[in-house]
């Protein structure tokens, strides 16, 4: 019985080593397997957080200040120029209200009272029309939120008392600022 | 001798047959423990929800396995390799996108200098002023400059007037790697000999830029009416 015992304990206790043992091999494969998965795994997370962090970092900002960016804030600047230097009596209201929509700020707040007490009552005593064309322009300065733009524009006015056309040749630096991804005039400064 | 010898081959065989007998013992003890294990065994595998069945399965498993990881890692080191792609893709954008702001203050800082330059003329200097703005030409317009030069110097000599001026805005309005359209806004102010200033002049100029070597030469000048 004793010996029935010993050796019943011995036997399973060899059946448990082998188990262990291949079990441990297997485990040690499979670790093995888990090694190279966690390189494939991290290769392929910290290449996501790269991607993500570029593109939220540069690529997203970048964006606001590419070629593209500059074509647009140059034409709503010589927009937003002709806008401004240009009307005619007839058409006074429209004129200086499609004009303040291209504006924002301080500018806008100037333009307002500048036009009521200034060139509104000008423009209808003397009957002044005023035409505005942009020459040349071209990019100063540009961030993602405001840009700088010179415009080299010729303006030709006429009124009751002189007929002829004159034209006057000048050059300004218009301002810009984007708000809610519009680009408005905010300064306008003749240099 | 050969006594001792028998005495102890008999011992031997006497050794032998109690070996014997009990290795006897043993295998019927072996066999009866084996019993008892296979059945200890279905007892146990009837208890612990028959393990019997869970060792083909996880064999399948461990066969199957690599086939899926294989393709897994294949498909998660292509990503890898797609996304360090758009990586480096990115990289270059945006140095491209530093490069042309610095670009752009650059073509702006050389088109004022030689705008300035080309407008201020000492003419107690109007040999060195003729000659700086030769240096900063390139093509046909320092050809053209080179060949008027003289006559330059002359009128400026002869009038003697000193003429200073001032970049007071300027713009890129195209660029490339190496050459450059900037529009620059002027102020000059002419004093005649006797001290007296006229009042400042703007002028309007388109400047071609290109690149000469390590310098960024004007290409041709133009007064924008």
């Amino acid at each position: 019985m004793t010996v029935d015992d010993s050796i019943t304990t011995s036997d399973v206790d060899a059946r448990a080593e082998a188990g262990a043992d291949s079990r441990l091999r297997r485990g040690a494969r499979a670790c093995g397997a888990h090694w190279r998965a966690i390189v494939v795994v991290g290769l392929l997370v910290s290449s996501v957080a790269l991607v993500t962090v570029l593109y939220l970092t540069q690529y997203r900002i970048d964006r606001q200040t590419d070629t593209k960016a500059v074509d647009e804030v140059v034409a709503a600047a010589s927009a937003g120029t002709v806008a401004v230097l240009s009307y005619a009596p007839d058409t006074l209201e429209a004129d200086l209200a499609g004009a303040r929509s291209k504006m924002t700020g301080d500018f806008l707040t100037y333009y307002g009272k500048f036009t009521s007490d200034v060139v509104a009552p000008a423009v209808q005593q003397k009957g002044i029309t005023a035409t505005a064309q942009i020459v040349r322009a071209g990019m100063m300065d540009i961030r993602p939120d405001s840009a700088k733009v010179l415009v080299f524009l010729n303006q030709e006015t006429s009124s009751k008392e002189r007929p002829d056309p004159s034209l006057t040749a000048s050059s300004v630096v218009v301002s810009m600022t984007k708000v809610d991804g519009t680009w408005l005039i905010s300064a306008f400064d003749p240099v | 001798m050969l006594s001792t010898t028998e005495r102890v081959g008999t011992d031997a065989d006497l050794l032998a047959e109690k070996a014997e007998a009990e290795a006897a013992e043993a295998e019927s003890a072996a066999a009866a423990a084996r019993e008892r294990a296979s059945r200890l065994r279905q007892q146990a595998g009837a208890a612990a929800a028959d393990p019997a069945p869970d060792r083909p399965r996880r064999f399948r498993v461990g066969l199957s396995r690599p086939r899926w990881t294989t393709v897994a890692a294949a498909v998660a080191l292509l990503c890898t390799a797609a996304l360090l792609t758009v990586g480096g893709y990115l990289t270059w954008d945006h140095r491209k996108t530093v490069d042309d702001e610095r670009m752009r203050a650059e073509y702006t800082a050389a088109a004022r200098q030689v705008a300035v330059s080309l407008m201020s003329i000492d003419h107690n200097n109007a040999d060195a002023d003729v000659q700086r703005i030769i240096d900063n030409s390139t093509g046909e317009f320092r050809d053209e400059f080179a060949q008027a030069s003289e006559d330059f110097v002359r009128l400026a000599k002869d009038a003697k007037v000193t003429t200073e001026a001032t970049a007071t805005a300027a713009a890129v309005e195209s660029m490339t790697d190496d050459a450059a359209v900037v529009l620059v806004a002027v102020s000059s102010t002419v004093t005649n000999t006797e001290g007296a200033k006229d009042a400042p002049r703007n002028w309007r100029l388109s400047v071609d830029l290109r690149r000469d070597g390590d310098q960024i030469k004007m290409a041709k000048v133009e007064f924008v009416p």
